[in-house]
């Protein structure tokens, strides 16, 4: 008895060190590589630590800054993941919260097929759009000089979210009796009032996780800047890391570098508010 | 004349303009206002992307810029291109491919993922840091993501895995874990039949790289439906007498079940759109049914082509999104 309840604990133990292990290896060897002069990353036997060691690598992609340097790519490419990303986020969760507010709210023939017209377009393939977005830019929309720049990636961007944020968010205002929103009316306040007041706090916890969810998706985009900025202005970190990939030579210790900074923010999002993008993700997309 | 109106219906003009003074004054214009926007951007990135998709595939169209600019130019030849891609032996390839990535990687999530759910669901001591930490992979870029394997499945003997397998004299030589060599070569049939399936040894490495990304965020959704079980069920079974596989079968599974059937829809629709993976690490050696629409349309120009592939992709992802509607609303009710 006391022998099947410990091998029960060292099976339990044992499973855990094994994820643990199949989790974290790569990460300590992003990790190590990263910190790794080039000689170390192609001897053989491959040393485990970092060996011989540099700070080099990361260092390069903060000094030295002048034109097409390594580091000018780098700050570039951070400064518009920054920017697409957060535009993004912003003008989804803007649009998105209040069409969602509409379709959860209105008595309005037809907006079950809206919402559903939304979830299935969020669900189109990327591969599906990129090359008319390509083709349309460059063609008949080349007056407007949007090919490589910021502005179409956060609109190009909002075909693979708007879907899902209003899928998640009109769940979120579901979920909130109307009644609520009726005692506030009855007391003066306005329709706009109401919901900015009211609603929009009550749904906080909604719009963390979507807000969230539409950063790290943007952030993570490749193909799109892949076909619709690939030259010199709004190329993103995916593409920088992609891009250090050169073709005789693969300095594994810089992409390595490259590579970890560009994982920090979404890293830390996920630390830090992984609960809220699950629940979001299990109210809306996935209802458990 | 105009005494032939019949009292008491109002000319047609008065109606339309009563109806619309009422929607003006209404709260309903609010409705509208707030509606509208998101519709125009559906409309613009969403639709006309897909109908102009849908006329490009119907033509052999060129497109030559210089520049970001460009002109188009498209000859009319009908449903041409849907015919010379569904009778291509290429893209039959690269759908039999697309099927085998997907096949094995719902497998791999359904076995180890749901594996990796009940362990994140036992009582151990430092539970709460292991569900932080396994969740981390999914927080990786996708392109860091196929750098980092890229190391790790290096063919040199300076490749992470080679070297963890020469040191422990498990191969004598370094394996190119990246080359789309096929499987089981001992046996002839097998490897051919494996092969035409679309496995080979470039193919399960990519499997890999991808589950190591993707595993968490499955492992975590369906955690977050084992949370909803009552412990209750558990501890009358236990009363019952009835053994941990037993529980499993009859609490488990049944109840997980549509958490994890909408986990695998979901899934199955971002495996027909992967496509970083591959072409980071591959190019086009791994033709995805992704990868050869890209490289139709941006390597070879044929945009005709590309079109009609990613029309087709389209298709059947919208086809296996209304089987995933349909099942939200199921649960709903």
């Amino acid at each position: 008895m006391l022998l099947r309840r410990y091998s029960k604990k060292f099976l339990l133990y044992a499973s855990v060190i094994v994820v643990l292990l199949w989790t974290l290896a790569p990460l300590y060897f992003l990790l190590i590589t990263s910190l790794k002069q080039y000689v170390g990353t192609i001897t053989f036997p491959l040393s485990w630590l970092a060996n011989p060691f540099t700070w080099q690598n990361y260092a390069v992609m903060f000094t030295n800054y002048t034109q097409d340097s390594i580091s000018y790519r780098f700050l570039h490419a951070l400064l518009n993941s920054l920017i697409a990303s957060s535009a993004t986020t912003i003008l989804n969760l803007v649009l998105g919260s209040a069409a969602a507010y509409v379709l959860s709210r209105a008595r309005m023939r037809g907006k079950n097929i809206i919402t559903m017209i939304f979830l299935a377009s969020n669900l189109l393939p990327t591969v599906a759009l990129i090359i008319p977005f390509y083709v349309l830019t460059v063609t008949y929309l080349s007056g407007w000089n949007l090919y490589d720049t910021n502005t179409l990636l956060v609109i190009v961007y909002s075909s693979f979210s708007l879907g899902l944020v209003i899928w998640i968010m009109r769940g979120y205002f579901d979920s909130i009796p109307a009644e609520l929103e009726e005692a506030a009316r009855v007391d003066g306040a306005s329709r706009i009032v109401s919901l900015l007041r009211i609603i929009l706090p009550l749904t906080a916890p909604g719009l963390l996780a979507t807000g969230l969810l539409t950063f790290l998706t943007s952030w993570d985009n490749f193909v799109l800047p892949l076909v619709l900025a690939p030259d010199s202005h709004a190329y993103n970190l995916p593409f920088f890391i992609y891009s250090l990939n050169g073709q005789y030579l693969h300095l594994n210790n810089e992409i390595a570098a490259g590579g970890l900074l560009s994982a920090i923010p979404p890293i830390i999002i996920v630390i830090l508010f992984g609960r809220y993008i699950v629940s979001g993700m299990t109210a809306g997309a996935v209802k458990g | 004349m105009s005494l032939s109106v019949p009292v008491g219906q109002k000319p047609p003009h008065r109606r339309i303009t009563h109806r619309l003074f009422l929607a003006l004054s209404s709260e309903y214009i609010w409705f509208y206002l707030l509606l509208i926007p998101s519709i125009v951007l559906l409309v613009c990135v969403v639709i006309i992307p897909m109908v102009f998709a849908f006329k490009m595939s119907l033509g052999n169209t060129t497109v030559v810029t210089v520049g970001g600019k460009g002109s188009i130019q498209s000859v009319w030849v009908g449903l041409q291109n849907y015919v010379n891609v569904l009778s291509s032996p290429y893209f039959w390839q690269a759908f039999r491919d697309t099927v085998y990535f997907s096949v094995v990687s719902l497998l791999i999530e359904v076995t180890v993922g749901v594996g990796i759910a009940l362990l994140m669901n036992q009582k151990f001591f430092g539970r709460k840091v292991f569900r932080v930490i396994v969740f981390i992979p999914w927080a990786v870029p996708t392109v860091v993501n196929a750098m980092l394997w890229g190391m790790v499945f290096d063919g040199d003997n300076y490749g992470a895995l080679n070297d963890l397998l020469l040191r422990m004299h498990w191969i004598q030589t370094p394996v190119i874990w990246l080359n789309a060599a096929p499987l089981f070569q001992g046996i002839p049939w097998l490897s051919n039949f494996v092969s035409w399936l679309g496995g080979s040894v470039a193919m399960n490495s990519m499997i890999i790289g991808d589950e190591w990304r993707t595993l968490p965020i499955v492992a975590v959704l369906l955690l977050a439906g084992l949370q909803t079980i009552p412990n209750e069920y558990y501890e009358a079974a236990r009363v019952e007498g009835a053994s941990a596989w037993r529980q499993f079968r009859a609490i488990t599974v049944p109840l997980l079940g549509p958490i994890l059937s909408i986990v695998l829809i979901l899934r199955t629709m971002q495996l027909l759109r992967a496509f970083t993976l591959i072409f980071t690490l591959q190019q086009y050696g791994l033709p995805i049914l992704s990868i050869e629409a890209y490289q139709q349309a941006f390597s070879f120009g044929n945009f005709g082509t590309g079109s009609a592939i990613s029309f087709l992709v389209g298709i059947l992802s919208l086809l296996i999104a209304v089987v995933y509607i349909k099942r939200l609303y199921k649960e709903e009710m």
